[in-house]
């Protein structure tokens, strides 16, 4: 079984839309943010401050509000499909164990 | 007549009838000389007692004998040694029996369903139906299975979320011994989409039981055997699993046995629900050993039930300890890694440069940049191997 079949296509874009809602914009944010504090990290060996960084940052944050008040219902999907669907449960359980795989390293 | 008979074929025939009966004559020797002849076939408890008590003329049960007076007590015979508070035990165990054989999660399960309270309750601003919360939860657990150890209830409790009995309102962590996280009953949601996986269900979780197992990780799960990979000691084992609706005919308990009526119906309204979780939770199946009981200390070192019976005997548990497991548990989903720490980053001059706290400051620096590299990792993980192979 591909792991594309396990949810069907006709509302493969909605449940994941609905799961994970805009994690893309929070990855935008983050990795801004990130690649941001890297370069402060590198240029000093005694880095001066962080916090106007974060405060450049904060102002593009409101992604984080629309994830987290869109989160419960995004759970209840999760479980929804978890407990209504064998191959997705499976899906999740593999993933589970590649992710205590790729732990160990 | 035994007596006679065997008196006349001891005094009469001896060699004939030894030889052509050989039960008659033995009988006849140990009603003669019981002391000098092993009986036929007998247990070796009984046998001590009765060697024991052979000195004393009153005719007394083994259990009540005060062995170990004249003798110093055999090491091997600790049931002889402990017998007065061995049936002391044995009382307090019937007054405090569990209401279910404990170590069957499907017969937890059933009586803990059948017991707790659902309400709704609200928590963080929204409203859930038909909730419970940990504190009761615990309250439950610990009463159905007659301990006062609540971090032993909590356990249990952990197994049966393990198989997606209940999960808590929020899906975020497992079952707390705390009133203010609540928990709801796992309802089988019918599937708008596809039809007849209702009988897949049950395959589906025994599955995820499995694997959470194989993986060992986590430490509740650990304790429960799959019913196929357990050598079980007792009969009423087996009859709990296979069969989750099984009428129960081998009760565990006598208080079980009153409650049978009820199991089958109970068991015909379950069917409607979410099946119920199966396996066996070892630390509370009976030993196999007969002479074990609750209140001392098994001879066996494999013995289920020595940990309990440890505490219940050396020490009484901390009273702390039940919380430090639940906030073990908040961090059960959260991938931690060690980041590099600063001073191992820089050259040893400029440690050596700055300040105690200035040192503090960088590492407390460090840590904020390294906490946002890792999330922004798991982020891309969960964007590059969850999210995109549903596409490929």
């Amino acid at each position: 079984m591909k792991e594309s079949d396990v949810i069907p296509v006709e509302r493969r874009t909605d449940f994941v839309e609905q799961v994970f809602w805009n994690i893309h914009d929070i990855i935008a944010v983050n990795t801004r943010l990130r690649d941001a504090l890297n370069k402060r990290q590198k240029s000093y060996a005694v880095v001066e401050q962080v916090g106007d960084i974060l405060l450049d940052a904060i102002p593009h944050f409101s992604p984080f509000v629309s994830y987290g008040s869109h989160q419960l219902y995004g759970k209840y999907e999760f479980e929804k499909e978890k407990s209504s669907n064998p191959g997705f449960s499976a899906f999740v359980e593999v993933g589970r164990c590649l992710v205590r795989a790729s732990q160990r390293f | 007549m035994t007596s006679a008979q065997a008196a006349g074929n001891y005094h009469g025939s001896p060699s004939t009838s030894g030889v052509l009966d050989p039960q008659s004559s033995t009988s006849s020797r140990r009603s003669t000389e019981s002391s000098r002849t092993l009986p036929p076939v007998q247990f070796r408890r009984e046998r001590t007692a009765q060697d024991r008590s052979r000195s004393m003329s009153s005719a007394v049960g083994p259990t009540h004998t005060p062995s170990g007076r004249g003798h110093p007590p055999l090491p091997s015979f600790p049931n002889g040694r402990n017998s007065p508070r061995m049936s002391t035990g044995n009382q307090i165990a019937a007054r405090r029996s569990p209401i279910v054989y404990p170590a069957l999660l499907s017969r937890v399960a059933e009586a803990f369903r059948n017991r707790v309270q659902l309400s709704d309750q609200g928590k963080d601003g929204l409203t859930y139906k038909d909730v419970f919360d940990g504190r009761e939860a615990v309250d439950k657990i610990a009463y159905i299975i007659k301990t006062t150890d609540r971090n032993l209830a909590l356990l249990l409790g952990r197994a049966l979320d393990a198989q997606k009995f209940f999960h808590a309102v929020t899906y975020d962590h497992r079952l707390r011994d705390n009133a203010n996280d609540l928990y709801q009953f796992r309802t089988v949601v019918p599937s708008p989409f596809s039809s007849g996986e209702l009988e897949e269900e049950e395959g589906t979780i025994k599955a995820t039981a499995a694997s959470l197992l194989n993986q060992g990780s986590e430490h509740v799960s650990a304790a429960v055997l799959t019913a196929q990979s357990s050598p079980t000691p007792s009969g009423e084992s087996d009859s709990g699993f296979g069969d989750l609706f099984d009428g129960s005919t081998r009760a565990p308990s006598p208080s079980h046995l009153a409650q049978s009526g009820t199991y089958r119906t109970n068991a015909n309204v379950a069917t409607d629900d979410a099946p119920l979780p199966t396996g066996v939770f070892t630390l509370l199946t009976d030993c196999y050993s007969p002479t074990c009981s609750r209140d001392h200390l098994c001879y066996s070192i494999a013995c289920p039930r020595r940990l309990e019976q440890q505490s219940r005997t050396i020490t009484k548990p901390p009273p702390g300890l039940k919380k430090q497991i639940s906030r073990e548990s908040a961090g059960d989903f959260v991938i931690t890694e060690p980041g590099t720490l600063w001073i191992h980053s820089v050259p040893q001059e400029i440690v050596n440069s700055v300040s105690e706290k200035e040192k503090k400051r960088q590492e407390a620096i460090n840590e904020v940049i390294y906490t946002e590299r890792d999330f922004v990792r798991d982020m891309e993980y969960l964007r590059d191997v969850r999210i995109s192979p549903l596409f490929r």
